[in-house]
């Protein structure tokens, strides 16, 4: 046999795509499926708690089994919670779980707010006046279940923003009303704050008098917690 | 290797907070880097790791290029690992006798090579990429395996068969070498000799246990230096005058406690013949 068909059928053989032939290939079958189900547990352990109380376990590993052998991409292995969210989307595993997605993608954000890359060197001091952008380092998201109570019986729009909080030194989460997280995600980049504000106030028929120093004042804040720069 | 003197320590972010730089604070003479691990460094850690890069030589050891594989190592992520090593000033890089991914899809586990001549040539094309791309000699590592193929050639026949077309260092791993002695009943200090010792860059020492479930001896490197290897240590460190350093990447211990294993490998170190 070849190297290529022969590292094919071992890597087959260890990723559970086919029977493993010898008992020293099942030792990385099981070094292998350890290492991705620590990861995958570690990161989501909410998820995992459901899938022992709902007795998924096996459910659990033949999806851990599809993901190694198609979608676990990125020599990052911080990265890989995420690959399998995506996969698990677009599979068939755990359709009952109507509310999986939103789940994962909060218990991931998490991590993925921590791993920030963005300065902390300290910025001029805030005015309505200038142009600002949403940081790519935070969280808005919008989930169809309430997933900060884990209450996943009925649907309840949750918008939430994540940041992570140098004074606390941890990942900070902060519903939002819709006004205002619509506007974080319609930020006009090239457009002054001010401007923003009112164009976005009178887009939606309310009155600038009563919002508009309101709005400034949250958006300050936001700024202070590197939400905005 | 030999302008880095001394002993070395596996850096990990649990250690970043009792990392010090005064001189009554610990410090290994250098530490060892996994690339993969601070490439995408969040910006908590960024400050400490500059401020250790500048204080103390960084080494670093990549796991997942995955130069035995049917592919060669993406040019993405070689890019970022360039770009990781020239900003910390990092000369010396090593990977593995192994392959982690295959078709690009990701194991995360060192999986063993064929023990094969085309195997030779195809992670010897590897890593001669690999040494362009980064403008550097890259030094590779013998993995531990507990599955192999049956071959006609030895695994320390490979090793250096390796080493001479490719033209690459050896990062000789002694946990490594003993683990695969108990799994597959050979002589530890007589591999060792058979290896062409002049080319090893340094010396990885790690932990290892016995896995029930499995019945073989795995490298975890999550326990402390077991007694057997310190041995092959100083057998290895009375034939060649090389760094060693400590692995320790599962079951972190505090500083502290790493410190005292450094401390017995310095001692070790101390002790070594000097060769001319």
């Amino acid at each position: 046999m070849s190297n290529k068909n022969n590292q094919k059928s071992f890597v087959d053989q260890v990723k559970g795509k086919k029977e493993v032939q010898k008992k020293s290939i099942g030792v990385y079958k099981y070094l292998v499926h350890h290492s991705f189900f620590e990861v995958l547990i570690n990161a989501y352990p909410e998820f995992y708690r459901i899938i022992k109380e709902k007795k998924l376990e096996k459910e659990f590993d033949k999806s851990i089994y599809k993901f190694m052998q198609t979608k676990a991409i990125s020599p990052y292995i911080w990265q890989m919670p995420n690959e399998y969210r995506k996969f698990l989307k677009k599979s068939k595993y755990f359709k009952k779980l109507s509310y999986l997605n939103d789940l994962l993608h909060f218990e991931y954000s998490e991590l993925f707010v921590f791993m920030q890359k963005s300065s902390l060197i300290k910025k001029k001091k805030f005015t309505s006046q200038k142009a600002y952008r949403v940081s790519k380092s935070i969280i808005l998201h919008k989930y169809k279940y309430d997933v900060i109570n884990k209450s996943f019986d009925t649907q309840e729009t949750l918008y939430l923003l994540g940041y992570f909080d140098g004074d606390l030194q941890e990942v900070v989460y902060r519903p939002l009303n819709k006004l205002l997280f619509v506007f974080l995600k319609s930020i006009n980049t090239t457009k002054n704050l001010k401007k923003n504000i009112k164009l976005f106030l009178h887009k939606y028929n309310l009155s600038i008098k009563i919002y508009a120093k309101e709005f400034e004042n949250v958006l300050e804040e936001l700024y202070e917690k590197r939400v905005l720069y | 290797m030999k302008h880095i003197q001394g002993c070395g320590l596996g850096l990990r972010s649990e250690f970043l907070d009792d990392i010090h730089f005064d001189t009554n604070s610990f410090s290994p003479s250098w530490w060892e880097v996994t690339p993969e691990n601070w490439i995408d460094m969040p910006i908590w850690y960024r400050e400490k790791f500059e401020q250790i890069a500048q204080n103390t030589p960084l080494v670093a050891h990549g796991v997942s290029l995955s130069l035995g594989s049917n592919t060669k190592p993406k040019k993405k992520y070689l890019q970022q690992l360039k770009y990781f090593l020239d900003t910390y000033n990092i000369k010396y890089y090593s990977e593995h006798i192994s392959y982690s991914s295959y078709d690009g899809i990701q194991a995360h586990e060192l999986l063993p090579v064929p023990l094969t001549k085309k195997m030779i040539r195809s992670m010897s094309d590897n890593i001669k990429y690999v040494e362009d791309f980064l403008q550097r000699n890259i030094s590779i590592e013998n993995a531990t395996y507990y599955h192999t193929d049956p071959s006609n050639i030895s695994e320390s026949d490979f090793i250096n068969e390796l080493l001479h077309q490719s033209k690459a260092k050896l990062l000789l791993d002694l946990n490594n070498v003993y683990v695969n002695s108990i799994n597959h009943n050979y002589h530890a200090k007589k591999f060792i000799k058979s290896l062409d010792l002049d080319q090893v860059s340094y010396i990885h020492v790690a932990g290892h246990y016995f896995d029930d479930a499995v019945q073989m001896f795995i490298d975890s490197h999550g326990t402390k230096v077991n007694k057997p290897t310190w041995e092959l240590l100083k057998y290895t460190l009375d034939k060649i005058d090389v760094s060693p350093m400590i692995e320790r990447d599962n079951n972190i211990p505090s500083l502290y406690e790493m410190q005292k294993e450094y401390k017995k490998m310095q001692k070790i170190y101390d002790k070594r013949a000097i060769h001319e």
